[in-house]
């Protein structure tokens, strides 16, 4: 049976139910659910109006729009339902969004014998959408819930049928579409339930083949990514120990080699002094990777961000004065052209105002000196738009795509400038992205650089 | 003149040597100690206007719990504490928040531990004027 595939997936993947794929296979089936009858419910009005309007048949439209607004509150709640269930964590959801499912098929099978009820009943074509529900059912659940909800189907539509025939309930016939006495004819209805079962049945256990084997490899597929994504985070952990190992090593080489690049233990002769120095400017260059490289893998495990709403022009106030100790020794000038009307943004300080820095320091590492570059933040209704302009020696267009991938630097600066680690760009695009924002770049050879990025403004 | 006294608390012995130096040679006294419980042995007799602390020593945590002890110390709390870390991304928390908390711990900065002294002694210079 498939349902035994999956809870064995479970078993096997642990505790977190909200990364299971069976659970967010399930989950995503529901809404596709609620999708489809959003897409049923406009198909019914349209269709009663064609045929009221157009075809000029006899339709009691009453019981028509009671029955559309039932499943017009139903679909909503359903939804508002799912989606308290997906932001829960409930350990049990995946039975809960089964028996959801379960629910949901046998309201819709009642609701489409009412509307065929008061729309001619047997003699209504649209007796074929049964055979609708029997496909989604099985497509969803599972061999055992097909056949039960197939099965309720035929009852349905048996009782109404018998209902109608025994005059236990009225006919409302379509008059002015079709032979209005159909529902009377013993053979007629006999060889059209006969035929009915058959095809239903044997739906389900076509569709249930199909998708026993589709699900397999769906649910196949989504295990593996999530044993991936275990593995690259245990990977990601290992990374952080031992960079972190790495790092206290470079710190105290770097700490005693300042010792002798200040010349703090005596004077250096000059060969003694050039390479000093040029250890010193390895290992500020090193330590700056091992940060970065700390920091991007530390972005990668961090789940949840410190999210707050805090004032971004303080913010940007702050970055500046960090920025301008080292525009200065370039005489490099930083102007800011700041929206006043944008006040607090809902977002991690800290990590906001590093893609600040990264992209302000990265804007002052490659302008030649006495170049300016500028801040500029700009209001665009719920979000805001943050830009760094520089006039510095630009990227060439066809490495525009590649800027913020890991590690990588752009050729026309790795021989000029070797203080870089590639990682800057990564870890604000990582942040902006974690934010539900947007980050991009434009920029032309020898004229220059801008970097945007967008960000919301609230929750 | 009277030199202002640091005591530098940290368990990397090449880091100890080399700042100390380094601060000497900008006209501070300079102790030190390799973990916390010499450094509070040291801090009672050294009696020192400043202290440099790691924060993973022989735990996570040493130096933060040893920052919390000396700031629940009324004879102690008001000494200047510089936090110095090589693992504050990787500890999970933003650590500059939970320390430079003027409320709960006074006269406390955070910095990311560099071998390049500049940010320390610009720290250290702020804190004692």
């Amino acid at each position: 049976m498939l349902q035994n595939e999956p809870v064995e997936d479970q078993k096997k993947l642990g505790n977190n139910l909200e990364l299971q794929p069976t659970n967010l296979r399930q989950i995503r089936l529901a809404f596709w659910l609620i999708r489809l009858r959003w897409y049923y419910i406009f198909g019914i009005v349209v269709a009663y109006s064609i045929a009221k309007y157009v075809l000029h048949i006899t339709i009691w439209g009453l019981p028509l729009y009671s029955i559309v607004s039932f499943l017009i509150v139903y679909n909503f709640l359903s939804f508002s339902f799912l989606i308290y269930l997906k932001r829960s964590r409930i350990r049990r959801s995946l039975k809960v969004v089964n028996r959801m499912i379960n629910f949901q098929i046998s309201i819709d099978l009642i609701a489409l014998t009412a509307l065929l009820h008061f729309s001619g009943g047997v003699e209504n074509p649209g007796i074929i959408f049964y055979i609708f529900h029997m496909i989604i059912g099985s497509y969803i659940l599972s061999t055992k819930d097909s056949i039960l909800q197939t099965t309720f189907a035929l009852l349905l539509i048996g009782s109404m049928t018998f209902l109608e025939y025994t005059g236990i309930i009225p006919h409302y016939p379509l008059e002015g579409f079709i032979i209005t006495n159909m529902y009377s004819n013993l053979t007629y209805i006999i060889c059209t339930g006969i035929i009915f079962i058959i095809t239903s049945y044997f739906i389900v256990y076509i569709i249930r083949t199909i998708s026993r084997e589709s699900t397999k490899h769906e649910i196949a597929y989504l295990t593996a990514n999530h044993k991936l994504r275990e593995k690259d985070k245990i990977k990601n952990e290992y990374v952080v120990r031992i960079t972190h190992d790495i790092k206290g090593h470079i710190t105290a080489i770097q700490s005693c080699i300042n010792v002798l690049h200040e010349k703090i233990t005596g004077p250096l002769n000059q060969q003694q002094e050039e390479f000093v120095n040029r250890a010193h400017n390895r290992i500020e260059i090193l330590n700056q990777f091992i940060s970065d490289l700390l920091n991007i893998t530390k972005i990668k495990l961090q789940q949840k961000y410190d999210k707050k709403y805090f004032d971004l022009n303080h913010s940007i106030g702050e970055v500046i004065k960090i920025a301008e100790e080292n525009a200065q020794d370039k005489d490099i000038s930083i102007t800011q052209k700041i929206d006043p009307s944008i006040s607090k943004i809902f977002g991690e300080q800290s990590s906001i105002e590093e893609v600040i820095i990264n992209l302000i320091l990265n804007a002052v590492k490659y302008s030649p000196p006495g170049k300016n570059v500028t801040l500029s933040t700009e209001d665009k209704q719920d979000k805001v738009l943050i830009e760094v302009t520089d006039k510095g020696i630009g990227i060439p267009e066809n490495e525009i795509d590649l800027i913020f991938n890991e590690f990588y630097r752009a050729s026309n600066v790795k021989t000029q400038i070797r203080d870089g680690t590639g990682l800057g760009l990564t870890i604000s695009k990582e942040i902006v992205e974690s934010h539900g924002g947007k980050i991009w770049v434009k920029s032309n050879i020898g004229i220059g650089t801008t970097f945007s990025f967008l960000l919301k403004k609230e929750k | 003149m009277k030199k202002n006294k640091i005591l530098l608390i940290d368990d990397d012995v090449d880091f100890l040597a080399s700042t100390k130096l380094f601060l000497e040679s900008h006209n501070y006294e300079v102790n030190t100690a390799i973990n916390t419980k010499i450094g509070l042995e040291v801090l009672e007799s050294f009696h020192p206007d400043l202290i440099i602390l790691d924060i993973i020593m022989d735990t996570k945590l040493e130096g933060y719990n040893f920052l919390n002890e000396l700031k629940s110390d009324p004879s102690k709390m008001k000494i200047p504490i510089v936090m110095n870390s090589n693992m504050a991304i990787a500890l999970g928390v933003n650590m500059r928040s939970a320390i430079e908390d003027v409320d709960h711990l006074p006269k406390t900065r955070f910095m990311d531990k560099s071998g390049n002294h500049k940010g320390l002694l610009k720290t250290v210079n702020e804190l004692l004027p």
